[in-house]
């Protein structure tokens, strides 16, 4: 047999398409923001033809809201909130937020399982498009759940009492939780082995956790150890800031985080950014290197 | 023949995990153009050479090129020539199969248009016309394979690694994938490729190195590997089981060597040193004796034998095979 095939022979280097061998560092960003495009369209695809996790995700809370709201509503509503259904819209957005986490881990871990990921990561691409992809698909989903949720409240009666400049601010306090979560869920979906095993995590984690909130109850209806749980958790602080901000009744507390909400509805969400991403980040490369 | 680099050499890989070697030193150089056989049982280290070889994986110690470039030191450069079909399918199952070639064809770096033209050729060479717009969760597994094998012909690699092709496909669609992967050396594609099937590195490769416990334990064209282990066999398979007994102790005395006995074919074979000499002695001890025999033949051992003669141990556990290699001693 003869020696063949200089293997550059093969590559239509032009005309096809391809791009050069050797990127520059600005070639370099744009192929990342190229990726992060279409895996983002990718992603938005998986929800639609899989939407069994997106609609869980929405639906849950919204049939919470509704059974609070117009079946044990005459019980639970705590004094003060002459309007419960006003003050549940709130609650709900936060939790339709908080549950987006299972669809994030979920989706990294199925494209970081191993046989996937070998796919590409054997390929010329840049892998941290994977991690933007899966951001930005989630953030355009929450945008979605927002605004969808906000129609639905306003059928329920739910209005913004305190300008628009300040509703904008209570949406932007959703979505930064919600970007927290992202990376918090993208980090649980580089953690846990396989897609399966997140919803096993995530909702038996998420449900209780927006359950010991002043989501539905003020703080002072929980027995006295768990008051503390309550009006450190997060959730609260998101849905106070959030009831602040669109003018909602909101409940009567002297907690410091109460009335802090706004201060450490922007501060925990960062902070745990700052904490989560470089964990999701340096796992990341482990596995991708 | 001109002093072409090596499409891929890999020299004393290796690489542990915990106390399993996967890869115990292995030394691999593969011509471009050519199709390489990587064969050996399962755990012998097949898919750990090509994760190391594809840039996936970080070997213990040892070094790699792969199209001339390091596989450690070039991994980025490695990346634009390689196409890799894992052994287990990786095409995104919610996509039809045209949205999948579309995707991995701007991850690979074309344009829209690009991706487009290249998405058409490849769905009409692999035979997905038809299929094209259905997800590919509907595929059938040969489909499957054809379109992973599709994907990974995106950007035209010169080397393209196959782990495990065929496994676990039935009989039409492994023809199917043995044709896509002829075609491909056609076109200058050097392919390395793994199996456990001895009949697939026989098809195919041009050159075939045998692992077992992640280092290369015997290395050539097929041919000259069933020539290291013995010469041509002489086969004589017989109409009525019940003489297979008779038939060896016959064969055995006029080769003046062991026979042995493949009851499931209800054939003997024996050592054939010179071919013509064994046939003429063959069929004249046959002539005469009674025995109803349905076809004489001189051949190559097959690489099933050769695995024996290397190993100890056949690759493929089939009843039949332990069988094959029972000896009747004379
Ligand atoms: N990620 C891993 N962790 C632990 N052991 C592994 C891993 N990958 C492979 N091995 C072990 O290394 C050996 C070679 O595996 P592999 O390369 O997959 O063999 P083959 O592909 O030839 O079947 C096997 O004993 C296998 O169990
Ligand atoms: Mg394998």
């Amino acid at each position: 047999m003869t020696a063949t095939a200089v293997p550059e022979r093969n590559r239509p280097r032009s005309g096809g398409g391809l791009p050069p061998l050797q990127l520059t560092r600005g070639q370099r960003l744009r192929k990342t923001g190229t990726d992060t495009l279409v895996l983002t369209r990718r992603n938005f695809r998986h929800m639609v033809r899989d939407p069994f996790e997106p609609i869980i995700a929405i639906t849950m809370p919204l049939v919470v809201v509704l059974l609070f709201g117009y079946v044990f509503g005459d019980v639970m509503a705590p004094p003060g909130t002459e309007n419960y259904r006003e003050f549940l819209v709130p609650a709900m957005l936060t939790m339709v937020m908080l549950y987006g986490i299972g669809g994030t881990a979920s989706g990294i871990a199925r494209d970081t399982a191993r046989d996937v990921m070998s796919r590409f990561r054997s390929m010329p691409m840049s892998p941290v498009a994977l991690l933007s992809a899966r951001a930005l698909a989630d953030m355009a989903r929450a945008c979605l759940e927002v605004a969808l949720l906000l129609l639905v409240g306003f059928a329920m009666g739910w209005r913004f009492e305190d300008g628009a400049g300040n509703a904008l601010a209570a949406v932007g306090v959703l979505l930064l939780f919600r970007l927290a979560l992202v990376w918090l869920g993208v980090l649980m979906g580089l953690v846990l082995p396989t897609a399966d095993s997140v919803s096993m995590v995530v909702y038996p984690l998420t449900f209780p956790l927006s359950m010991l909130s002043t989501s539905f109850i003020p703080s002072t209806a929980m027995p006295d150890w768990l008051a503390p749980v309550t009006e450190w958790n997060p959730i609260s602080m998101v849905v106070t800031a959030t009831r602040d901000l669109f003018g909602n009744p909101s409940l009567p507390s002297d907690a410091w985080p109460a009335e802090n909400a706004l201060l450490m509805a922007v501060v925990v969400p960062v902070a745990l950014m700052l904490l989560v991403t470089p964990l999701a980040v340096r796992r990341f490369r482990r596995i991708s290197r | 023949m001109s002093h072409t680099t090596p499409a891929i050499r890999a020299e004393g890989l290796r690489k542990s995990y915990g106390a399993t070697r996967a890869l115990d030193g292995l030394d691999l150089t593969v011509r471009a153009g050519t199709v390489f056989g990587l064969l050996g049982p399962n755990g012998a280290g097949k898919t750990t050479a090509v994760r190391v070889l594809a840039t996936l994986l970080r070997p213990d110690s040892g070094r790699a090129s792969v199209a001339g470039y390091d596989v450690l030191a070039q991994a980025d450069r490695v990346r634009t020539r390689i196409g890799l079909t894992g052994q287990y399918a990786s095409v995104d199952e919610l996509l039809t199969g045209r949205e999948n070639l579309l995707m991995f064809g701007r991850l690979y770096g074309l344009d829209a248009a690009g991706a487009d033209e290249r998405a058409r050729s490849l769905l009409e060479r692999f035979d997905l016309v038809g299929a094209a717009d259905r997800r590919a969760d509907g595929y059938s597994g040969g489909m499957r394979r054809r379109l992973d094998l599709a994907v990974s012909l995106i950007q035209e690699p010169g080397v393209l690694f196959l782990d495990e092709p065929t496994t676990g496909l039935d009989p039409r669609s492994r023809l199917q994938v043995w044709e896509s992967v002829r075609a491909l050396t056609a076109s200058g594609t050097t392919v390395l490729l793994t199996t456990q099937y001895l009949e697939e590195a026989d098809q195919l490769a041009d050159a075939v190195a045998v692992i077992d416990h992640g280092r290369v334990i015997a290395e050539g064209t097929p041919d000259a590997l069933k020539s290291q282990v013995g010469g041509d066999r002489l086969d004589v398979v017989v109409r009525d089981p019940a003489d297979l007994a008779a038939t060896a102790r016959l064969l055995g005395d006029a080769v003046s060597a062991p026979a042995s006995v493949h009851r499931e074919e209800q054939r003997v074979s024996v050592p054939a040193e010179d071919r013509m000499e064994a046939l003429t002695r063959a069929v004249r001890a046959l002539d005469g004796s009674g025995l109803r025999v349905e076809d004489v033949g001189v051949r190559r051992p097959s690489l099933d034998e050769v695995f024996l003669g290397l190993t100890g141990s056949t690759a493929t556990d089939h009843e039949n095979d332990r069988e094959r290699t029972q000896e009747v001693s004379r």
